[in-house]
């Protein structure tokens, strides 16, 4: 409740002016408060925090002694904790999209890229306030019993005129970009985007059309062949194909999307933070990760660590990268709202 | 009510004030204050957005899904208020079973029967009813049949008791009488039953009106519920005084559907009794 947030202020300012003499230390907060002894962290939780423990979490507390204690990253909940000085979380692991959108509310600290190494990061991960640590990829997928071999849609465009019923997800992000796509829009040639003429192509296919809800779901319907074609997460896909599932996809045209490390505003172990994603957002960490999980590293030095058979499933690889286009994060962060008022209300 | 035990209500009625009445007096002025003092935020919910069509579609699910549940479980509650023993015990099971196992589960266990490749469209090819495989994902029908399924025990145990309660004399005095046994059901049982009917009406209908899962998940984006709104308002575009807004009209709506409601069944229920 800020009521709350007011009172502490007050007697925070109380105290500072009360004791003279203690206002040298609290000067240097950061040199003599001692080091947390655990860090909360909210990611998407499942099989990515897995994954964290095993990559980036043991050694840092290894090398820092600080033990990490997971969260979900509820988006709300980052708005709620700032709005109220009650935070849950040092750091946390949202949509970049979302990470756009909070910076835009102020709601993140700014980053020091003092610690964070940015140099050999791709162009456009390294934002003010947040930095993208992975690439996945929203691509054509299709279910290979259904669709014969060479019969797949190499683009957007087919995609759109393929027979059957297709998947698309149900919300504007990213489904908008491939609607332009699928018209004949340069996949670097995007942004702003030109929302009538996509509602315009959407409207060529919404019959033949499931929108689903969540990535688990697009990997079902395909896998069970309730569609034949879909758009998907690469990470959704990966393991099914792998295990041996009817499944196939590529990334041609394929739209690239990020999570990304930020800050909440005044989350009180900042410094630790900081050095936490420097950790997070280096060479050996994101390599990894990636072997782990077919997102690909936002750092271009973790690649030459990857061996060619991880590297052909990861969408920030060189010869994969330069099939698709990232996701434009502040578009959404300034058009979201507009923008998916008119989808839902197209899709109404 | 006794006046000296009033006070047994003091700690409810704090513990309400503060995490209830509280909180939702602060949603409300949220829609009135942010971003800016105004009326900007009712401006759109009562625009040309998709937002007062969405309104209208969470109450025409709300009620068609009130009204199956009731045609559903009041026969059932009837055959279990006439049963006694083992027999109660394994229905009274079966209806309470199912709210032991998640929503969200049972959501796509429904989406499992009705897929094209699903248990409904596999019995219906083997019959030879049809030639090929029915969509019936996504669509209305799913969304009512998952919705229904959850919201049954919610109008059975209520209708129960009412049933249950219902004293055997009156029935037995309007058979000596010379009432049909069809005319006993419609004059006597059916009245007395309304309390519980009622009850479960407002039950099913209040929550049917905030569902988030099974309409996402097994309808189309035409069957949009008023719920997803508010989350996509709250969570991905973080504009609480819209979601706020979203909340409270909805909020009102409902309360202003049940004062109908509780007028129109009271009279009826008078009615009833008097004629």
């Amino acid at each position: 409740m800020r009521r709350h947030g007011m009172t502490t202020r007050t007697t925070r300012r109380g105290v500072l002016k009360g004791a003279a003499a203690a206002s040298a230390v609290l000067a240097f907060p950061a040199v003599l408060r001692a080091a947390p002894s655990q860090m909360v962290i909210a990611t998407g939780g499942g099989k990515l925090e897995e994954t964290y423990q095993k990559v980036i979490y043991a050694p840092w507390t290894a090398k820092t002694g600080i033990k990490i204690v997971g969260a979900p990253n509820t988006s709300a909940k980052l708005k709620a904790m700032v709005e109220q000085k009650a935070y849950e979380w040092d750091l946390c692991q949202v949509a970049a999209e979302f990470a756009a959108q909070a910076a835009q509310q102020g709601l993140l600290e700014p980053l020091d890229y003092g610690m964070i190494d940015k140099s050999k990061l791709l162009g456009g991960t390294a934002h003010p306030h947040f930095v993208m640590s992975d690439v996945a990829a929203y691509h054509i997928a299709w279910n290979t019993k259904n669709v014969k071999a060479g019969a797949e849609p190499k683009s957007w465009a087919e995609f759109w005129k393929a027979a059957g019923r297709r998947g698309l997800w149900k919300r504007p992000f990213q489904t908008m970009e491939v609607a332009l796509m699928a018209d004949g829009v340069a996949k670097d040639k995007l942004y702003p985007l030109d929302v009538e003429r996509a509602f315009k192509s959407l409207d060529k296919i919404k019959s033949s059309t499931l929108f689903w809800n969540t990535g688990a779901q697009s990997a079902q319907i395909l896998i069970d062949g309730e569609v034949e074609v879909s758009a998907t997460w690469n990470g959704r896909v990966h393991d099914p194909k792998r295990a041996g599932a009817p499944v196939d996809y590529h990334f041609n045209q394929a739209l690239f999307v990020s999570d990304a490390w930020a800050i909440p505003k005044g989350a009180p172990n900042k410094k630790e933070a900081m050095e936490f994603i420097a950790l997070a957002m280096s060479a050996q960490s994101q390599a990894d990760f990636a072997k782990h999980i077919p997102y690909g590293p936002t750092n271009t030095a973790a690649l030459s660590l990857l061996d060619a058979v991880t590297k052909e499933a990861l969408p920030s690889s060189e010869a994969n990268f330069a099939k698709g286009s990232f996701l434009d994060v502040t578009y959404w962060a300034d058009n979201g709202d507009r923008v998916g008022e008119l989808f839902n209300k197209w899709t109404l | 009510m006794a006046g000296g035990y009033a006070w047994l209500l003091a700690a409810p009625a704090a513990f309400l004030a503060l995490f209830f009445a509280w909180p939702l007096v602060r949603v409300v002025w949220r829609g009135f204050t942010d971003p800016v003092l105004g009326l900007g935020n009712y401006a759109r919910v009562f625009g040309d957005g998709p937002y007062l069509r969405v309104m209208l579609n969470t109450i025409e699910t709300a009620a068609t899904v009130t009204a199956l549940c009731l045609l559903v479980a009041y026969p059932v509650a009837y055959v279990m208020a006439k049963t006694r023993g083992r027999w109660l015990q394994i229905m009274a099971a079966l209806v309470l079973i199912p709210l032991w196992t998640s929503v969200v589960i049972r959501s796509y266990a429904w989406m499992v029967v009705f897929q094209r490749r699903g248990v409904l469209n596999d019995l219906l090819l083997a019959t030879g009813l049809v030639d090929a495989p029915v969509s019936f994902l996504p669509g209305a029908l799913g969304v009512h049949v998952g919705m229904v399924h959850i919201m049954l025990p919610f109008m059975v145990l209520p209708l129960l008791s009412s049933m249950r309660a219902i004293d055997g004399t009156l029935l037995r005095a309007a058979e000596v009488l010379g009432a049909s046994p069809t005319k006993v059901f419609w004059r006597v049982f059916l009245p007395l039953s309304l309390p519980g009917l009622n009850a479960g009406v407002a039950l099913v209908f209040m929550t049917s009106l905030g569902f988030f899962v099974t309409p996402a998940l097994l309808g189309g984006p035409q069957h949009m519920m008023a719920a997803v709104l508010i989350e996509q308002q709250a969570n991905t575009y973080l504009n609480w005084g819209m979601a706020s807004a979203l909340s409270s009209t909805l909020l009102v709506v409902t309360l202003a559907i049940y004062v109908v409601y509780l007028r129109v069944s009271g009279g009826a229920a008078d009615a009833a009794l008097v004629r």
